[in-house]
């Protein structure tokens, strides 16, 4: 009796527990395949430019950054690549005084956007407080502009 | 040949494909998190070596400038990695003042008993990881830490923690 039942069963549902478990596995290592070789060569990631602001940075540490270095996060994600720098005399925004001896430094970061506004799971944008580095430099600093 | 029960199951060409499959997955599982960095790109174990840290301490009282000499050891931010001081050398602090101007302009403080900027050396053993250098902890628990410029590093010593800045990083040959 049992064994009528089975086969009634097996006629309307041919596959069995170890099948699915092959399908699943199959069909999951395609997943990865596809995600892992073919997902980040898509068109889903646009170029942008921001721009950081370094305050009143010491003179002897204020000419290690130079374009083409490449920019980390904190967690050692890259976030792009120096693409311009500038260096003025540092500037107290409450009285407009000059600070000797201090830079102000403003470095331009060519980056890949995604879709969802990320660059490498970081959000970027316009005031947002920034702990970069490069291999030569930390430099912790505000991001003053965003250009898509 | 039929499967009796309590005899052992045959293995038919789906179940090889499925076993290799699963072990493919699992080999390739673990080399992506054993073999590759964050980045996930191909990590290395560069060998240690030593590196001299150019440090600025600002602004420290002047009995407090006495622990720094050469030879004297600091526990360096928080791996506890041993530092060792090299050169050193004491100067009144540098602060800023106003002219009738209403200018900024340095001067420093009291040569006998004013605070004191201490720059010196720190011999540090670690290893440069894409030129980046960084110390291990004296334990595993306590994790690596990069050493950059422009960032700050806590010297603790005997009686005394101060802030240090780090001015340059450079591998002793």
């Amino acid at each position: 009796m049992i064994l009528e039942k089975t086969k009634s069963d097996r006629a309307r549902f041919p596959f069995t527990a170890a099948d699915l478990v092959i399908i699943a596995v199959i069909v999951l290592f395609g997943f990865f395949i596809y995600r892992y070789a073919f997902a980040g060569a898509g068109g889903d990631t646009f170029e942008i430019d921001y721009v950081v602001k370094v305050s009143a940075v010491r003179s002897e540490l204020a000419d290690r950054i130079a374009a083409g270095d490449t920019v980390f996060a904190e967690d050692g994600t890259t976030l792009g690549r120096v693409t311009a720098y500038e260096k003025r005399n540092a500037v107290l925004g409450s009285t407009g005084q000059t600070l000797p001896n201090r830079f102000d430094l403003y470095i331009t970061v060519e980056a890949e956007m995604d879709e969802t506004g990320l660059v490498a799971g970081h959000e970027i944008y316009a005031e947002k407080e920034l702990v970069l580095h490069t291999s030569e430099f930390l430099f912790e600093g505000v991001c003053i502009n965003v250009r898509k | 040949m039929k499967n009796i029960k309590g005899s052992m199951p045959k293995f038919g060409v789906m179940d090889i494909f499925l076993i290799v499959l699963v072990l493919a997955s699992a080999a390739g599982i673990a080399g992506r998190y054993v073999l590759t960095d964050k980045n996930g790109i191909l990590a290395s174990s560069p060998e240690n070596t030593r590196a001299v840290v150019q440090v600025l301490i600002s602004n420290i009282e002047d009995t407090s400038s006495d622990y720094f000499v050469e030879g004297a050891s600091f526990s360096v931010g928080e791996t506890g990695a041993v530092g060792v001081v090299g050169d050193c050398s004491v100067t009144p602090a540098e602060r800023y003042a106003e002219n009738e101007a209403g200018e900024l302009y340095i001067t420093y403080d009291d040569e006998e008993n004013g605070r004191k900027d201490v720059r010196c050396t720190i011999i540090l053993t670690g290893r440069f990881r894409d030129g980046i250098f960084t110390v291990d902890g004296r334990n595993a628990a306590d994790g690596t830490e990069a050493v950059l410029p422009g960032a700050e590093m806590t010297l603790a010593g005997d009686s005394i923690t101060v802030t240090a800045l780090i001015l340059d990083v450079t591998a002793i040959e």
